[in-house]
C-alpha cells in the first residue's frame, strides 16, 4: 500500500529541492521576520514560566500585566475594541476605558490559560507577510494527547521601530480574539443605545468581579 | 403544528428590534447581522437554562463516569456515522479528492477498525474531515443570511439552518434506523461535544461581559474557518498601531539603524509601521 512508485519516487526528486528551497525562500525575507518569532518565542517562553509558577494570583496576575504591556500594543487593540463608539466617548471615559479594558485582559488570559494550560508546548512556525504593514508569525500548540490535533495560533505582529515589536491580534485556528472582544463590546453598546457610561459601569463590574475571584 | 408554526412567525415579528439611526450603532447593527436579537436572546436564555438544568449535567456525567477509551470509542462511532453526509457534500462541493479519503477512512474504519470502534485509518495518519450542507451552501455562493439562535442546537444562522435540516434529511442511516435510534444518535452526539467543552465555555461566559454577543462572534467566525476548510481566509481587520510604542523608543531612532525606515510619529495610521519592516 505504501510502496513507493517509480511515478511518485520521480514526482518526490522534484519536489525535494522546492520544498528544501521554500524555507530558504522565507528565511532570505530577512531578520525581521526572524525577530518577530523571536520576539513571540520570548514572550510565550515568559507566558509559560508564569503559568508554570504556580504563584499566587495577585502575583501571576502581575506578571501577566507585565508581559501584555512589553508585547502588546494594549492601546491599539483597546481602541479597536470599542469600535467606532472610541469616537464618541470623552477623553475622561477613555482614559477610564483604558484602564478597565487593560484589568479586563489581564483578568481574562490569567484566568483562561491558567485553566487550559497542562504543559502544552508552542512550536513557533514561519512568518508570513501581513500585507504591508507587519508579519503574521505562525505557531502550534502541541497537545499533550498525541490523538489531538495540533492548536494554531497566529501572531498579528507589528514593528514600530527598529528593535521594538507590537502583537496587535492572537488568531486561534482563525477565530481572531480581538474581533471576539470588540464583538462582546459593541454587542452591549449597540444595544443600550451607545450610551458608554452605561457600558463602562458593566465593564468595571465584570472587571472587580473577575479580580476577586 | 400549524398553531405552532403561526406562534413561531408571531414571535419573530414580535422580536425584530428596529434598525437604529444613529450611523455608529447602524454600523453595529449591521455587521451584527441579527434582526431578530430579541427573539434570539429569549431562546438563547432558555438554551441557557436547558443547557444548566441538562445537557451540562449530563456532560459532566458521562466525563466522570465513562473512561476515556470508551469515550473514545464512541466518539469514533458518531464519527464514522457522519462519514456519509461528509462524503455527500464533500461531492457537492466538487472536493474529489477529499471526499475519495473520506471513503477510504470509512472504509479502512468499518473493516479494520469493527465497524467504526477503532480509528485504524487515523493511525495510518488519514485526515477526518467534516463537512456539512450549511458549508456546501457557502462553497455554492450563499451568504449567511441573518443570526438564528435555534432551540437545543445553539447557534446558526439561515443559511446553516437549512443545511442542518438538509442533513438530516438526506442522511442515509436516518431512513435505516428507527427514529428513536436517530435521536439517540444526535443526544449521544450533543453529549459528547458538551463534555468536551465544559471548561472553555465556562470560562468564556465568565469573562465575557455579553455572553450571548461573544458567542455570536465565535459562531461566525469557527464557521468562516470550517467553510474554508483552515485556511486562514479573509483579511481580518487589525488595530492600527498607536504612536505611545514609536515615542517610547526613542532612544534608538529605527531611522538611524535601517535605511527607508522612517516612522513619522505623527501618523498613527496602519502604513506606518510598515516602513519599519522592509519586504525583501
Amino acid at each position: 500500500m505504501r510502496s513507493l512508485s517509480k511515478r511518485s519516487f520521480l514526482v518526490s526528486l522534484v519536489a525535494l529541492p522546492i520544498l528544501a528551497y521554500a524555507p530558504l525562500g522565507t528565511a532570505a525575507a530577512g531578520p525581521v521576520d526572524d525577530g518577530a518569532r523571536q520576539f513571540v518565542q520570548v514572550l510565550a517562553d515568559r507566558a509559560v514560566g508564569v503559568l508554570q509558577s504556580k504563584a499566587p494570583k495577585p502575583q501571576r496576575d502581575q506578571e501577566f500585566a507585565q508581559i501584555l504591556n512589553d508585547g502588546f500594543d494594549v492601546r491599539a487593540i483597546a481602541q479597536f475594541c470599542l469600535s467606532s463608539y472610541w469616537n464618541k466617548a470623552t477623553e475622561q471615559e477613555r482614559q477610564e476605558y483604558l484602564k478597565l479594558f487593560h484589568d479586563l485582559i489581564v483578568q481574562t488570559y490569567s484566568a483562561r490559560l491558567g485553566s487550559v494550560y497542562h504543559g502544552e508546548k508552542l512550536e513557533i512556525g514561519p512568518a508570513r507577510p501581513d500585507g504591508t504593514q507587519g508579519v503574521w508569525v505562525s505557531s502550534k500548540i502541541l497537545t499533550t494527547k498525541p490523538e489531538n490535533e495540533p492548536i494554531k495560533i497566529d501572531w498579528r505582529v507589528r514593528q514600530p521601530s527598529a528593535k521594538n515589536y507590537r502583537i496587535v491580534d492572537v488568531v486561534v485556528t482563525n477565530v481572531s480574539m480581538v474581533i471576539t472582544q470588540r464583538d462582546d463590546f459593541v454587542g452591549i453598546l449597540q444595544r443600550n443605545g451607545g450610551n458608554i457610561p452605561e457600558f463602562l459601569g458593566l465593564l468595571r463590574d465584570k472587571v472587580n468581579k473577575l479580580q476577586t475571584s | 403544528m400549524t398553531l405552532a408554526a403561526g406562534a413561531f412567525a408571531g414571535l419573530l415579528l414580535a422580536g425584530c428590534a428596529t434598525p437604529p439611526k444613529d450611523p455608529e450603532a447602524r454600523q453595529a447593527y449591521n455587521e451584527a447581522n441579527d434582526p431578530i436579537e430579541p427573539t434570539n436572546r429569549t431562546i438563547f436564555d432558555f438554551n441557557q437554562a436547558f443547557d444548566r438544568n441538562l445537557l451540562k449535567p449530563a456532560a459532566q456525567g458521562y466525563r466522570d463516569t465513562v473512561p476515556d477509551g470508551m469515550r473514545a470509542s464512541v466518539r469514533n462511532v458518531l464519527q464514522t456515522l457522519r462519514a456519509p453526509v461528509t462524503f455527500g457534500n464533500e461531492l457537492l462541493q466538487g472536493d474529489f479528492s477529499r471526499a475519495a479519503e473520506t471513503f477510504m477512512r470509512l472504509g479502512v474504519n468499518l473493516v479494520l477498525g469493527f465497524g467504526g470502534l477503532f480509528d485504524v485509518a487515523g493511525k495510518y495518519g488519514m485526515q477526518r474531515y467534516e463537512e456539512d450542507f450549511g458549508q456546501t451552501l457557502a462553497v455554492w455562493g450563499f451568504h449567511e443570511g441573518p443570526y438564528l439562535m435555534l432551540p437545543i442546537f445553539g447557534p446558526s444562522n439561515v443559511r446553516d439552518g437549512i443545511g442542518l435540516a438538509a442533513d438530516s434529511f438526506a442522511d442515509p442511516l436516518g431512513y435505516f434506523v428507527p427514529f428513536a435510534a436517530s435521536a439517540g444518535r444526535s443526544a449521544l452526539e450533543g453529549v459528547d461535544k458538551r463534555a468536551e467543552v465544559i471548561e472553555p465555555l465556562d470560562e468564556i461566559e465568565r469573562t465575557s461581559v455579553d455572553f450571548y454577543a461573544t458567542l455570536r462572534s465565535l459562531y461566525r467566525q469557527r464557521r468562516n474557518d470550517e467553510i474554508n476548510n483552515g485556511q486562514p481566509g479573509m483579511n481580518l481587520p487589525a488595530p492600527s498601531i498607536s504612536y505611545d510604542v514609536i515615542e517610547e523608543d526613542k532612544p534608538a531612532p529605527p531611522a538611524a539603524t535601517s535605511p527607508g525606515t522612517n516612522p513619522s510619529p505623527t501618523t498613527p495610521a496602519p502604513s506606518s509601521p510598515s516602513s519599519g519592516m522592509p519586504s525583501s
